[in-house]
């Protein structure tokens, strides 16, 4: 590239090319090497690249979009920690320091420096749930936690690689404040893997194509082309204080009261700010989080579904929020389940634009990322432990019926553990999993259905469940009718009776105990009475609909 | 004989290696008519046929296009509805109006059996045969073309589905039944269950299809053997494919990858990559020591929203790039290059068919890549239509239009390159060590560029580029396998329990691939040879190895050909999969045990075969020019443009180097050298091409 002409758009994409195909590659490699199934198989994890001065760059296929738009934000504490000039090719660092990127501890990110032409060209950070990292339960996510410091270790900018040979000492440490030993080294080590493919590939695919001030060149005309294309998304969309409400359950505080969730979305021209002022409190329960900026992702969907997330698209957005709220909580709170009412805030984003423009918009999701997870002890003492998060009812829309089973909006290629893993892993039988007949919200575009799933335990095993909005149903929009909310439930052996436990921790379930875990439907969209008759007739000759 | 969508191949090859092809219109719901008529068309005796090797795109555009039939599923209770939901995933994450396709099966045809096997294949609780018996009441009157019979946890054992299909079929002798464990020995349900109900789905017209023909060829006098291409390469009798006709879904494309393989075999080539671009898609596949990189899975209609086929296939990656792909820009000024298609109509702009969108192939014409006047096709191009759509484009973005139309060529380029990438670095290979084939229709303009964006420094165009798939078929031996799954550590397995189920399944496979030769009659019959004596058939075994805890597995083959299996064995397949996962993931976890998951037992039973000669280069020459073309690295060059009949077998070339043949043109870059070799084909040494506008 001569010096003198400026960058087109050819060189933009050829960059944002090269860089994403570094990154997609890494995917592979995580995947196929990890050893943790919430990595393998639900792909809970995100691989990005941040500029030196802390940008999103760009991100790798199936990244988690809210392990995302906080990204820059922590890897610049953790570097600031050790020291930009300290970091060399070949090193890399840890940190899940909750204060700054308000995730629960299981997010473990590795950032490595990318170097070139003698430089730190960009950082490579690889976001993953590690399965237990300590605290009071296995899977480090107790209901019982009420400060961060109950919820396992924490890590602020750790070496754990230095000049491309792990450090064995911390690698050790790390496992050593582990309960599930061999998940923790499995992926720590396919973090740090892939940190030392990524050098090698940025040297193949960018650095030996571009120098370094090109990169900064591209990046920059990349930035400003995103932040172009969010501005006139945003643009097209009407002016207008938009805002929409609704109850969630209790915080998981034996006793505690629903809360009741309030976001308004402000459009002005090219402006859009999301306003979480309304938000509760924070609370002792660990259902907080912090760095609330990341929810300037939520409008994604609708600003730039074609686009990777970049510091342009997220530049686009503002939030507002309330220090010492439930997702701007301060240093300390407990965050195990930080993500409990972040489906529920993305619904209502989404609702507050459907009440004025439904067309634009689904009806409200099950909205809770129902978690479920079985643990208990082997033989010889060790942990084994699973989790998944239960898919329901999505919205119905403009277009067609809602599909179900999805997990959340803010979830995306993220796969059930399927019955068969289970089953020949763990001393659990799936009895059943299946539609709930009636279960969805009625409209011209009916809602997907809730889902019930029926599994015995074989053993003695621990049941830790989250479960949220099953008090006030996934709403209709334009004139669409509610679905029915969603229910943990768990019939101990020797008893009759279904108790329930949609927020438990380490439940103990004696051999032959049954849970019963019935998600939420979808909400209708659009009047009942304009449904097609044909449509409405298979949904009762399929015996999802009875009359 | 390739059957596709718009046309019907055939290729034949006699014992002096002289090449006969025909080709005819498809004649959809009635193929076997087309059959005979290409066959008829290349002027072929049927009577004086050996063997006739047939791939077909039947399956997959049924799956693709939902063009079947009725069918039902018999599954474990409380599993009804797994078919229908799938994973619970959304591939497409920004999609908040995101559908799966519809299901293969409707709910009110899924019926649920009481029958139960743990995860160990023991059976807790036998089916019900009563409640069977009512369901077949139900399926009568239903009128149901095919069952599928999908248990839970089946994959350990399959006792309780064939009970119930063998129930089915004695109740409904007209229907189509099949069990998912006959298919897939794989864990995950919905994957399994969704085979099965594939299987089910092409399984009444496939099984009508494969009879019509047979019954055709043979009232002309065929008495040969009829095998059909299996997605893993190999060949299927008859018998087997009838049964299990969802594994013909790669029937199509695989025959590229297995003519690559005999190519690379045939030049004692370890490891290259096959390079088939058309218009719309690129394919690629990975062969190394005369395998192919296999996977176990395969999506027909895609991922985002399609279903799982749960087969052992050869990984053909495929990238929705052709030349065909539109160039096109966004609403935020982004230039994309697909995945939209113009297809054969409108087609490309030159095509002057009604096309004004820039497509790959304008962008050829452009550069003067694709010379019209060596463009050897039943029409004309129209070059001045490419540069009226490139001019627009380039308007849009205020660039300047050769720039722009070198863009688009580098930007399809670097798609595919993608493809290529996934095949080689994803497994850890080192491009630099590889070989790629170009062919298909537009292969050998890109290959060479292609080649050098992945780093691949050789590149090979074999002669009649067009037509290389077909001349797979005729490369492919029969092949089956079997693979049953199994618990515990490598280095703890019980060698003689080991050899027992090996040696079990090995007698299976044996009878798979003899009685469709066998059905044969005269030559053919000779050919199958006595299935007693196993002299031409190869055997082989594949173990799927992980680390203990681990998920994914890596599939390392036992070091020798044959059954046999020592200790020794044993202790080497856990020194092959530590140094493979190094090789792949570039790290190993030293504590770690090794444990087996599965192991398949293969079999290949070689087909006689002729070698090629080269295609007659004579009737399409043009002569040679010279002429200005412009390359993303080195801008307008004035290259030789020569027909490609023109350049002898052990002459020498460089680039700039454009030739043409019947069908396609190679484009040979600057910095590019060659030599013509044995049989035609262009052997290319790309290490010195510049693929992209701005280097360093």
């Amino acid at each position: 590239m001569a010096a003198a002409r400026r960058v087109d758009q050819l060189d933009i994409e050829f960059f944002r090319y090269a860089v994403r195909s570094v990154l997609d590659e890494l995917e592979l490699s995580l995947v196929q090497s990890a050893y943790s199934p919430l990595i393998y198989e639900y792909k809970d994890f995100a691989i990005a690249v941040v500029s030196p001065g802390f940008e999103l760059i760009n991100h790798s296929h199936n990244s988690t979009p809210g392990f995302l738009a906080d990204l820059g934000a922590t890897v610049a504490d953790a570097v600031g920690i050790v020291g930009a000039d300290q970091l060399k090719p070949g090193d890399a660092i840890l940190t899940n320091y909750a204060a700054v990127q308000g995730q629960h501890l299981n997010n473990v990110v590795l950032i490595a420096p990318i170097e070139q032409d003698g430089e730190t060209i960009v950082y490579l950070a690889i976001r993953a749930h590690w399965s237990d990292v300590g605290g009071m339960e296995p899977g480090s996510m107790s209901w019982k936690a009420r400060e961060i410091y109950h919820e396992g270790v924490q890590f602020r900018g750790l070496r754990v690689m230095q000049g491309g040979r792990l450090l064995p000492e911390v690698v050790a440490t790390c496992v050593a404040n582990s309960r599930l030993e061999e998940y923790v080294e499995g992926d720590l080590t396919a973090q740090a893997g892939c940190s030392v493919l990524g050098q090698t590939r940025w040297n193949e695919r960018v650095a030996a194509r571009w120098d370094a001030d090109q990169v900064r060149a591209m990046w920059a005309a990349q930035k400003q082309q995103s932040l172009a294309l969010a501005r006139r998304r945003i643009e097209a969309l009407p002016d207008g204080h938009y805002t929409a409400e609704c109850d969630t359950d209790d915080s998981g505080l034996p006793g505690s009261p629903r809360m009741h969730l309030v976001v308004a979305i402000d459009i002005q021209g090219s402006e859009l700010t999301v306003d979480l002022t309304g938000f509760p409190d924070q609370s002792q329960a660990p259902i907080n989080s912090g760095a609330p900026r990341r929810y300037r992702v939520s409008l994604r969907s609708i600003i730039a579904p074609d686009y990777p997330i970049d510091e342009g698209i997220l530049s686009a957005v503002q939030v507002r929020y309330r220090q010492g709220s439930l997702v701007a909580a301060d240093k300390g709170a407990p965050m195990g389940h930080w993500n409990s009412v972040g489906p529920a805030l993305s619904d209502l984003l989404l609702r507050a634009i459907g009440e004025q423009h439904p067309e634009l918009v689904p009806a409200g999701h099950h909205g809770s990322m129902n978690v479920f997870i079985f643990s208990g002890r082997r033989a010889d003492g060790s942990w084994w432990q699973t989790i998944d998060t239960g898919g329901g009812g999505w919205g119905g829309n403009a277009h067609a019926d809602g599909f179900s089973p999805l997990k959340t909006l803010g979830h995306g290629d993220n796969r059930d553990i399927p019955a068969e893993l289970m089953e020949s892993q763990f001393p659990i039988r799936v009895d059943s999993i299946s539609y709930i007949p009636d279960s969805a919200g009625c409209g011209q575009h009916r809602g997907g259905l809730g889902v019930e799933r029926r599994i015995t335990v074989l053993d003695d095993v621990f049941l830790t469940t989250s479960m949220d909005r099953t008090l006030d149903p996934p709403w209709g929009l334009a004139g669409g009718g509610p679905a029915q909310p969603g229910s943990v439930q768990v019939r101990l052996a020797g008893t009759s009776e279904w108790v329930s436990y949609t927020k438990t921790s380490m439940l103990e379930l004696t051999p032959g105990s049954e849970v019963r875990l019935r998600t939420a439907g979808g909400g209708g969209w659009g009047p009942p009475e304009l449904r097609d008759p044909a449509a409405h007739a298979a949904d009762v000759r399929d015996g999802l609909v009875r009359s | 004989m390739d059957v596709g969508g718009t046309f019907t191949d055939v290729v034949s090859v006699d014992e002096r290696g002289a090449v006969r092809i025909g080709k005819t219109l498809t004649t959809p719901g009635a193929e076997h008519e087309g059959v005979a008529n290409a066959i008829a068309n290349a002027g072929v005796d049927l009577a004086s046929v050996d063997i006739l090797v047939h791939g077909t795109t039947l399956v997959i555009n049924a799956l693709t296009e939902r063009r079947s039939c009725r069918v039902a599923l018999l599954t474990t209770r409380g599993f009804r509805d797994i078919h229908l939901m799938g994973r619970s995933n959304r591939p497409q994450d920004t999609n908040i109006f995101y559908r799966r396709d519809e299901p293969l099966v409707p709910r009110h045809l899924i019926f649920e059996v009481d029958e139960r096997l743990a995860a160990d294949g023991t059976v807790i609780a036998a089916p019900d045969l009563v409640g069977v018996k009512e369901i077949a009441g139900e399926l009568r009157s239903a009128r149901v073309d095919a069952v599928a019979v999908a248990f839970l946890n089946s994959y350990a054992g399959s006792a309780n589905e064939d009970m119930v299909a063998a129930a089915v079929a004695s109740d409904l002798p007209d229907v189509f039944v099949c069990t998912s464990s006959s298919i897939s020995r794989g864990w995950r349900e919905y994957e399994r269950f969704t085979t099965a109900a594939a299987n089910a789905f092409v399984g009444p017209a496939v099984h009508r299809y494969l009879g019509a023909i047979g019954d055709r060829l043979g009232a002309q006098g065929f008495g040969g053997a009829f095998v059909v291409l299996d997605s893993n390469g190999g060949a299927l009798s008859l018998g087997t494919a009838s049964r299990l006709p969802v594994r013909l879904v790669e029937s199509g494309p695989v025959g590229g990858a297995v003519a690559s393989r005999e190519l690379t075999s045939s030049l004692e080539i370890d490891s290259a990559v096959s390079f088939d671009m058309g218009g719309t898609t690129a394919k690629s596949a990975l062969i190394e020591d005369g395998e192919f990189g296999s996977a176990d899975m395969y999506w027909p209609v895609g991922y985002d929203t399609g279903f799982p086929v749960q087969i052992s296939c050869v990984d053909i990656v495929e990238v929705g790039a052709g030349g065909g792909s539109i160039a096109w820009v966004d609403d935020g000024g982004r230039l994309r290059v697909g995945p939209r298609s113009a297809g054969a109509s409108p087609g490309p702009a030159c095509y002057g068919l009604g096309g004004a969108d820039v497509t790959v192939t304008d962008a050829n014409v452009v550069c003067g890549r694709l010379p019209a006047d060596y463009f050897i096709a039943p029409f004309a191009l129209r070059p001045e239509l490419s540069a009226e759509a490139v001019s627009r484009l380039a308007g849009q973005l205020a660039m300047e239009p050769l720039r722009l139309a070198a863009g688009v060529i580098e930007m399809a380029n670097h798609v595919m390159a993608e493809v290529v990438r996934q095949q080689t670095v994803v497994r850890g290979r080192d491009p630099r060590r590889l070989t790629l084939i170009g062919f298909g229709g537009a292969g050998p303009m890109h290959a060479c560029e292609v080649a050098a964006l992945a780093d691949v420094p050789r590149v090979l165009i074999p002669a009649s580029p067009g037509h290389f798939s077909a001349f797979g078929m005729l490369q492919a031996d029969l092949r089956y396998d079997l693979k049953e799954m199994l618990h515990g550590l490598i280095l703890e397995q019980d060698l003689a329990q080991l050899a027992a189920k090996i040696e079990r399944m090995a007698g299976q496979l044996a009878r798979a691939v003899s009685d469709g030769l066998e059905a044969g009659a005269g030559d053919a019959r000779e050919l199958a040879g006595d299935s007693a004596s196993r002299e031409d058939v190869q055997f082989g075994v594949v173990f799927s190895l992980r680390y203990f805890g681990q998920a994914h597995t890596l599939r390392i083959p036992v070091s020798h050909p044959g059954l046999a299996l020592t200790a020794d064995d044993l202790a080497g397949l856990a020194a092959s999969f530590v140094a493979e996962h190094r090789r792949r993931f570039g790290h190993v976890h030293a504590s770690a045990p090794v444990e087996v998951v599965d192991v398949e037992v293969n079999v290949r039973r070689p087909l006689p075969r002729s070698a090629l000669t080269s295609a007659d280069a004579s009737g399409y020459d043009r002569g040679e020019a010279m002429a200005e073309v412009h390359f993303a690295g080195n801008g307008l060059v004035q290259t030789r443009i020569v027909s490609r009949g023109a350049l002898p077998e052990g002459s020498e070339f460089s680039g700039p180097l454009v030739t043409y043949e019947p069908g396609s043109v190679v484009v040979v870059p600057p910095g590019a050298r060659g030599r013509v070799l044995a049989g035609g084909v262009l052997d290319i040494d790309v290490e010195d091409v510049h693929p992209s506008g701005q280097g360093r």
